[in-house]
């Protein structure tokens, strides 16, 4: 377990929705980094987070790219899955995400979940 | 489709009544006259030329007039070359058995040479008629595969039968089958004479094992049936006329299919769109509220402020969402007027960045307007609308951080406003469909294919209201990087101008 606080990407390309969710992750104690598209996802990727978090609709991509490239990684990550449409289920059969959170989700739903797949210490 | 059923007026028969007796006439009169010239050179003529006298008037008139004629030519012509030349004369007694003789075979003679002539006459006709009938098949089916449904086919098809036969009427009734399968019949109103003494015939049109409706020939007063080979035109005609209007008939129920699958693709890609569109507002106000009302954490002052500001924005947003949709529906029942006023153009370009700025947040925003523009009529709502939306797809369609730039400017009788990014810009297939209604354009995705985004209805709604404040839009990608959407409000109202066709920037290339 690490002492120090767990860091999220979270990926969703709405901004609105982006700045509430981060500051509730990082009142709860994460260390979060957003990204707003698959490129910037890529970029942040620099350091390997514990969780992601991931909206399914991108601008540029779609979050199963994400978790495609994700995959590739030598010990995967574990991902939720938001999105506003049911997920695509040949996708979620073959990421096997950790957690799909349907929106709109209350902020405890998604803290909930963060907090089982990385608790802060 | 093909119209319901026509009429045609009354034309007449080609030949005149007095046709016959006037070959009768001709026929007594030319033996007179031949009778009267030969008796008065009696001393010059022998008995055999007044027979090949005689016979070449029969021969004439059998090819004048016909058979009728031709056999009363001949009998008169044998009672005169009895009466006035075969002894003794003035009587009808024949004195020589060789007078006899050449009298019965004269007679023979001119009999077989006018039926000879009345059939070449009759062969010739119906080589004629038959070429007639050929032609006109022809020109009918020309006319009913030749064009697709196109109105006014049936009349013409009508008018090609009627002309052929000589008809006083020709009518096309079709009953067309019903929801409930009763078929209801029109009945057709004449133009023109119309005797109640004519010959109707009516022929009926099977369609895929149904009556279809009707084909209604009314005979000129004179006549009360067909002749056999209209009999055989009319049957031809008709099987063409039921193919064509069974093709007609598949052609408009598949097209019917076709916009109905279209419409509930449409409509089922329009909800899924609407859908993820509200749930992102309302993710953000139900994640911002259930934030607030969390007992782990202890908001400061400026971070509730902020919560509530993002629900009160988000709100907004969905209800530009539901102000989109409603447009579209006074869009499709074409009711989307303008209420115009003057208004500076500047004044709702500030508007419009204020109340985004939120979203703007991410992307460095400016703002470049011409000094003194002056005021334009416009609906202030729908114009704040229109670039609510353009500057809406700025931000959805281009990555965080990338500079939008909105520019107003004068360009002769217009203003003309641009909203330019600098993101992944257009591809160029999609630049001939982009303001159509439910069109999205797609991202290029290495897992998933083809992305669409958005409901496809903001481009439109711009469109729509551009065009109904006498505007044009347009959209280019930039040289470097980005898009740019353009579109023009005319200064003034009353007149209508031509908008500018390519951007007005010339560093701009149109597409």
């Amino acid at each position: 377990m690490t002492k120090q606080q767990p860091f999220i990407l979270f990926v969703e390309d709405d901004a609105q929705l982006r700045s509430i969710v981060t500051l509730n992750l990082r009142a709860a104690g994460y260390m979060v980094f957003e990204a707003g598209s698959f490129r910037e996802a890529m970029d942040r990727m620099a350091i390997k987070p514990n969780l992601i978090v991931l909206d399914i609709t991108l601008p540029d991509a779609t979050g199963w790219d994400v978790a495609n490239w994700l995959e590739q990684m030598t010990s995967p990550v574990p991902v939720i899955v938001t999105s506003g449409l049911p997920p695509d289920a040949k996708n979620m059969e073959h990421f096997r995400p950790k957690a799909y959170l349907a929106k709109p989700f209350a902020i405890d739903e998604l803290l909930d979940l963060v907090q089982q797949y990385a608790p802060v210490a | 489709m093909l119209n319901r059923f026509v009429t045609l007026p009354f034309r007449p028969a080609k030949r005149p009544v007095w046709y016959g007796p006037a070959g009768y006439l001709a026929t007594i009169g030319g033996l007179t006259l031949a009778t009267a010239v030969m008796h008065a050179l009696l001393s010059l003529v022998t008995i055999a030329s007044t027979y090949l006298v005689y016979l070449v008037i029969v021969v004439a008139v059998s090819v004048g007039w016909g058979l009728k004629q031709g056999i009363l030519a001949s009998v008169l012509g044998f009672l005169a070359a009895n009466f006035f030349f075969t002894q003794p004369v003035f009587t009808f007694t024949v004195a020589a058995i060789q007078d006899v003789i050449a009298l019965i075979t004269f007679l023979s003679l001119a009999t077989l040479s006018s039926q000879l002539v009345a059939r070449l006459r009759r062969e010739a006709r119906d080589a004629r008629q038959s070429e007639q009938t050929t032609a006109t098949l022809y020109a009918l089916s020309q006319t009913l595969t030749g064009q697709q449904s196109r109105p006014g086919t049936l009349e013409e098809v009508a008018a090609q039968l009627r002309a052929a036969l000589n008809l006083t009427a020709c009518s096309i009734i079709l009953t067309e089958p019903g929801d409930t399968g009763t078929a209801s019949a029109v009945a057709p109103t004449l133009v023109g004479e119309h005797p109640e003494s004519n010959t109707v015939v009516r022929m009926p049109l099977l369609v895929g094992g149904k009556r279809y409706g009707l084909l209604q020939l009314t005979l000129p007063p004179a006549r009360r049936s067909l002749t056999r080979g209209e009999q055989r035109m009319v049957a031809a005609f008709t099987t063409q006329l039921q193919m064509a209007l069974e093709r007609d008939r598949l052609h408009s129920s598949e097209i019917e299919a076709e916009v109905l699958r279209r419409t509930d693709a449409l409509r089922a890609a329009l909800l899924s769109a609407v859908a993820h569109d509200l749930r992102t507002p309302l993710t953000s106000i139900k994640s911002a509220a259930t934030g607030l009302l969390s007992t782990h954490v202890e908001w400061s002052k400026s971070e509730q402020q902020g919560f509530l500001k993002a629900i009160v924005q988000e709100v907004d947003r969905i209800n530009r969402i539901v102000g989109n949709l409603l447009d579209i529906s006074l869009i499709e029942a074409g009711r989307m007027q303008p209420h115009k006023e003057l208004h500076h153009i500047e004044d709702v370009i500030t508007t419009v960045t204020e109340r985004l700025s939120p979203e703007l947040h991410n992307h460095p925003l400016s703002i470049e307007i011409e000094a003194n523009l002056p005021a334009i009529p416009i609906d202030d709502i729908q114009i704040d609308e229109v670039l609510t939306n353009l500057l809406e797809n700025a931000i959805k369609y281009t990555p965080t951080a990338t500079p939008v730039e909105v520019r107003a400017c004068r360009h002769g009788d217009l203003i003309r406003i641009e909203v330019a990014d600098q993101g992944p810009g257009i591809p160029p297939e999609h630049f001939s469909q982009l303001f159509n209604r439910f069109y999205r354009v797609t991202v290029d995705s290495a897992g998933a294919g083809q992305v669409p985004r958005g409901t496809g209805l903001g481009l439109a709604i711009v469109k729509a209201i551009v065009e109904a404040h006498g505007g044009q839009v347009g959209a280019a990608n930039a040289p470097e990087e980005g898009a740019v959407f353009w579109f023009t409000l005319p200064i003034c109202s009353v007149e209508r101008h031509e908008a500018a066709d390519g951007p007005l920037l010339s560093h701009i290339p149109t597409r």
